[in-house]
């Protein structure tokens, strides 16, 4: 922050920034919570119950079967885009003939709107035309064909598929460029030292890229814990609720079943979930060093 | 096998998984690219990765006779003026908490600081009551009101981190100059921190021209709807017409697709610096 002292007419340069700020971002933060503690239907008066709606949505099936799904979806997707990122990282890392054309064509889906990605992925999991079921017909894998997106026990994975696919890239750009910045010299000594690729992962590369896998791993845990579009775009939540998540199943609430007080209960619940991880995790991984 | 066999077929194996990977990545793209220059009844027959022929262009003649020009326009000015209105707010504010310290200089940045954490999802229901009252949900520009605020905080984390790492000197010299403290932001510190503004630029634009969740709340008058809306609503519209949601995709990524051709690099340093240091 700056030294100088500001004279009165200085504060126009904050002002309207401030005032939008508090306005649309803070403004509504502090309205959620207080909303959270009454019953109310976006348009009548709203009455005050305390905490009852967070009484009521834990013992909610359709609301602990969201938030272990949430939770569910939050792991594989840190477990796979961080271990299928890493893995494509190692091998753009080491002067790659085409590393710079492989980085752009990965990344390309990141600049991609979820609404465009998910348009095309419900045609690829299309039961009659989409490529998944008709590559595995073309090899003889017929009976493994499913309405992915339509069927309970394949819907969830069938969504969150896209956008793990869709955000690798990101993931690979930020492990290409850590793993640059990790000095020369200890590898050469390793191999003199006969530590063959794997070991020298383990050992040397995966303690010394921690600190931004660490990173990767909050932004990846807490985007699946706030993540809205593709569920709803999908599926919807459906079929029955077999794969709402927080997020979904908030927007039912409120705008479906117009219960905006018990909807911005499982906001501030969406909320508490992004940033307990996000503590717990820096302290638990700070605390080891 | 001798350690030079070893050698090549290890770097061999790497370029094949390489190039099945970029083959993942490309391939829906692709698919969809090719299916949008083909009728239903070809979709339906024969899975083709190249079309029959890229005259065929029906698919595309029907989009454009539906909602699509009008949502792209809507998505075009929607964006611009959100970022328009996030660089008017944010270059002079961050250039006050650059160089001014007050009492509650630290609170401020704090409170800034915070809006990172929040996610915006976690507002919605508020933000959607506010417009409500405010009259502003058959309007069409209030929500970049919204859009702006969101981006405030990486953009003001990042603008203020740039503005401070000018050196104090240029700064000292431009006053002995007979600078004042307006003139000093728009000759010395504006132009200084010009990759600061062209970052938050970048990823105040993907971020606002794909987004879903507010868009499909605050913006109901079917008149206004955006890109990103009229696409999702499409799986519902156009269900079996497989050749017109492939067109769809394809108009409605094609904008994107040509600014990140042009300005790659920018784009993704951009966007990692936003992820990392959000």
């Amino acid at each position: 922050m700056g030294t100088f002292k500001p004279k009165p007419q200085h504060a126009l340069y904050l002002l309207p920034a401030l005032a939008l700020y508090l306005v649309f971002f803070i403004g509504p933060f502090a309205q959620t919570m207080g909303f959270s503690l009454t019953k109310w239907d976006g348009i009548n008066e709203s009455a005050f119950i305390g905490f009852s709606n967070y009484l009521e949505m834990f013992k909610e099936p359709v609301f602990q079967q969201s938030l272990v799904r949430v939770l569910k979806w939050a792991l594989i997707q840190a477990a796979s885009q961080i271990g299928i990122a890493l893995f494509v990282a190692n091998l753009l890392r080491a002067n790659v003939r085409g590393a710079v054309f492989f980085r752009s064509v990965f990344f390309i889906p990141v600049v991609i709107s979820s609404a465009a990605i998910c348009l095309m992925f419900v045609v690829m999991y299309d039961n009659d035309i989409g490529l998944v079921n008709t590559a595995l017909r073309l090899l003889g894998l017929g009976r493994f064909t499913h309405i992915w997106l339509g069927e309970q026990s394949t819907a969830f994975y069938a969504a969150i598929v896209v956008p793990i696919w869709q955000g690798l890239g990101m993931y690979i750009v930020i492990l290409v460029s850590g793993l640059q910045g990790l000095p020369e010299e200890v590898y050469e000594s390793s191999m003199l030292d006969g530590a063959n690729a794997w070991q020298r992962f383990w050992r040397i590369t995966l303690p010394m890229l921690w600190p931004i896998v660490q990173v990767c791993i909050i932004l990846t845990v807490s985007g699946a814990f706030k993540n809205f579009d593709y569920i709803y775009i999908l599926t919807a939540g459906g079929p029955g609720s077999s794969t709402h998540v927080l997020a979904t199943y908030m927007y039912d609430k409120a705008f479906v079943g117009l219960r905006f007080g018990y909807g911005s209960a499982v906001a501030v619940v969406i909320f508490a979930l992004g940033m307990l991880f996000t503590m717990g995790f820096k302290l638990l991984t700070t605390r080891e060093e | 096998m001798n350690g030079r066999a070893k050698a090549n077929l290890f770097s061999g194996l790497k370029y094949v998984f390489l190039a099945l990977y970029a083959l993942l990545t490309f391939f829906p793209l692709w698919w969809t690219f090719s299916n949008s220059f083909r009728t239903n009844s070809q979709i339906f027959t024969q899975t083709r990765l190249l079309p029959e022929t890229f005259a065929y262009l029906n698919n595309y003649a029907s989009i454009m006779r539906q909602n699509i020009p009008r949502a792209m326009w809507n998505s075009f000015s929607i964006t611009a003026l959100s970022l328009l209105l996030l660089i008017a707010c944010s270059i002079p504010a961050a250039y006050f908490m650059s160089q001014y310290r007050f009492k509650l200089s630290n609170l401020v940045f704090g409170l800034f600081s915070a809006g990172v954490i929040v996610p915006r999802l976690s507002i919605l229901i508020a933000t959607f009551s506010n417009f409500q009252k405010m009259g502003f949900l058959q309007k069409q520009y209030p929500i970049t009101l919204c859009y702006a605020a969101f981006e405030l905080p990486i953009s003001m984390f990042l603008l203020v981190g740039f503005m401070q790492s000018i050196p104090a000197s240029v700064l000292e010299s431009g006053k002995i100059d007979g600078c004042n403290s307006f003139s000093l932001l728009a000759r010395i510190v504006l132009p200084m921190s010009r990759n600061g503004v062209v970052t938050v630029l970048i990823l105040a634009f993907v971020s606002v021209w794909n987004e879903f969740a507010y868009a499909s709340i605050l913006i109901p008058n079917i008149k206004f709807k955006t890109m990103t809306i009229v696409l999702a609503n499409a799986k519902n519209e156009y269900i079996t017409d497989y050749g017109m949601m492939a067109a769809g995709v394809i108009v409605a990524v094609l904008p994107m697709i040509a600014v990140y051709s042009f300005l790659q690099e920018k784009i993704v340093s951009g966007m990692v610096a936003g992820a990392v240091k959000g």
